[in-house]
């Protein structure tokens, strides 16, 4: 009886950069959690208004200096890319989602657009006093 | 033709089902709190997607290159935004929005360390893991709720 | 008579019983225009090298045996087209990632069809209709609600594309859940509670980190990653409702 054996497959560990999809994926999770540092930022920054102006205000301008800066940007760039891949995913998804004729997903993907905007300019003039 | 089979016919029967591992794959059990999690990963998505950019423009770039001054974000303004006793709920409106962002990116994020952690670990670990971080999340959205009540309930 | 153009078939060789790994053995083969990639394999059998194996049947798209990589992207080598994958002037077959390979291109399923198994894919009802009631008859929109996912033809693509199980293949995997979601939906089916109770596990539809991968490759159009979204909203709501209104939770 000969012996058989069969060839073992094992996954790359630089799976995720043999494809656009991949590559993208990989960026929308790191901004997914890229944006829990920013969520940690803003929690310093109630904490320390809480802790009084000067307390504020030393955390603000810590925040302005060029090594925070730049995290800050890289931030942003991580964070837009999730959130437009975040709405094209909900324009795909939620044909299945609904089980009945839903519309094509650039039209979801639009009216992501449109709320994006709007709630921006929303937070803009609510929160932050106009433009 | 085709007739009733005869004696009782159960549906669920079936013969094969010893020959294939589905029973051993049963019982690996469910889960309890993996729903909460992506139902507040999902939700904290949205949050994060819709409303997270602007705020970072608005609270880190806009002063710093000079679009605006800097009491635009200075103490001043956070009191004024935050005060509860502003006219339209502004006050409590500005600090429901600051409670809902830092929970949705932080219970968000933790729930995509997660993944990734686990990836790396192989899916060793990863009941610790999702703990440690989703815990971490939850700890941060009470801190946040603590903060945001502060000169208003608390 | 259409002009032949040569192209190199970078074929993945492996045999069994050697103590080898696998190779990639060349092989120059003619095509025209209209042929695809599985007829290239045939010429290869049948006239360069009659110990490649490989699995195909139909050659239509319908039967779901000749999933391959080809040029690394897991397609149906009968419904892959020679002219579209040879620009580099090669055209690299191998077996569907996440697999081990059996011999040569043949990969190895047992995963994939113990997963199958696992959700439980045929009606689950708790009595059956004797048949002089006739049969269970629906609406056309009742079909509609689960005819995407029911097309499947168990062609292991969606495996190969999705990332999850090439790094642990305990997953579920995106064929098996989508064909869960499709019997779910099915009015004749009452077995959702059973089945989302095998399929909200660790290795369920929470291992689902929504790549998307699986959709894009489907050569069916199924798109079982916005299945397995569905069934994540559906086991979320349910786990709330078992949580909250014990009695109201079976569907």
């Amino acid at each position: 009886m000969v012996e058989v054996r069969e060839a073992v497959w094992r996954r790359r560990s630089g799976w995720w950069t043999q494809n656009g999809h991949y590559l993208l994926f990989m960026l929308r999770e790191v901004g997914g959690s890229l944006s829990a540092v920013y969520g940690i930022i803003l929690l310093g920054l109630l904490i320390t208004f809480d802790m009084g102006q000067a307390s504020y205000e030393d955390y603000l301008a810590f925040l302005q200096t060029p090594a925070m800066l730049a995290i800050q940007a890289v931030i942003l760039a991580f964070v837009l890319v999730h959130a437009f891949t975040w709405f094209y995913l909900i324009g795909k998804s939620q044909a299945v989602m609904s089980a009945y004729r839903a519309p094509e997903w650039t039209r979801v993907f639009g009216l992501m657009i449109v709320i994006f905007v709007a709630a921006s300019v929303g937070v803009l003039f609510v929160v932050f006093g106009g433009l | 033709m085709a007739e009733e089979p005869a004696g009782t016919f159960d549906p669920r029967y079936n013969p094969g089902h010893r020959a294939i591992r589905v029973e051993a794959a049963q019982k690996e059990g469910g889960v309890v709190l993996e729903p909460f999690f992506w139902g507040l990963f999902s939700l904290g998505g949205f949050l994060t997607a819709f409303l997270l950019p602007v705020t970072i423009v608005a609270l880190s770039f806009l002063v710093p290159f000079g679009f605006w001054t800097p009491d635009r974000i200075g103490y001043t303004w956070l009191a004024s935004a935050m005060n509860p006793a502003a006219a339209n709920f502004q006050g409590l409106i500005v600090r429901l929005f600051f409670l809902l962002l830092i929970a949705g990116a932080l219970l968000h994020g933790a729930h995509r360390f997660t993944y990734m952690a686990a990836e790396l670990t192989h899916h060793r670990g990863e009941k610790g893991i999702s703990a440690l971080f989703h815990g971490l999340a939850v700890v941060g959205s009470l801190l946040a709720l603590y903060t945001v009540l502060r000169g208003w309930l608390l | 008579m259409a002009a032949e153009n040569q192209v190199v078939f970078r074929v993945r060789r492996y045999q069994p019983q050697g103590t080898k790994g696998p190779y990639y053995q060349d092989f120059r083969v003619p095509y025209r225009s209209d042929e695809v990639v599985l007829d290239g394999l045939n010429y290869i059998k049948d006239n360069l090298d009659p110990s490649l194996t490989f699995r195909w049947s139909c050659r239509m798209g319908i039967c779901g045996s000749c999933g391959m990589d080809v040029n690394g992207k897991p397609r149906l080598t009968c419904g892959t087209f020679i002219r579209d994958v040879s620009p580099g002037g090669i055209v690299q077959v191998d077996p569907l990632t996440g697999f081990n390979s059996i011999k040569d291109l043949v990969a190895d399923f047992d995963p994939f069809m113990e997963h199958f198994l696992y959700v439980k894919p045929w009606v689950i009802r708790e009595k059956q209709r004797p048949l002089s009631e006739g049969e269970y008859t629906q609406f056309p929109e009742e079909l509609a609600a689960y005819r995407q996912q029911s097309l499947c033809i168990n062609c292991t693509l969606c495996y190969a594309a999705c990332p999850v199980f090439q790094g642990d293949n305990h997953f579920v995997g995106p064929a098996s859940l989508a064909l869960a979601l499709r019997y779910i939906r099915d009015t004749r089916d009452e077995g959702a509670d059973e089945r989302l109770d095998l399929l909200s596990t660790p290795h369920g539809i929470w291992e689902c980190t929504f790549v998307g991968e699986c959709s894009v490759v489907c050569p069916k159009e199924v798109d079982p990653a916005g299945a397995i979204q569905s069934l994540k909203v559906l086991a979320t709501i349910r786990h709330m409702r078992k949580l909250l209104m014990p009695k109201f939770a079976s569907r």
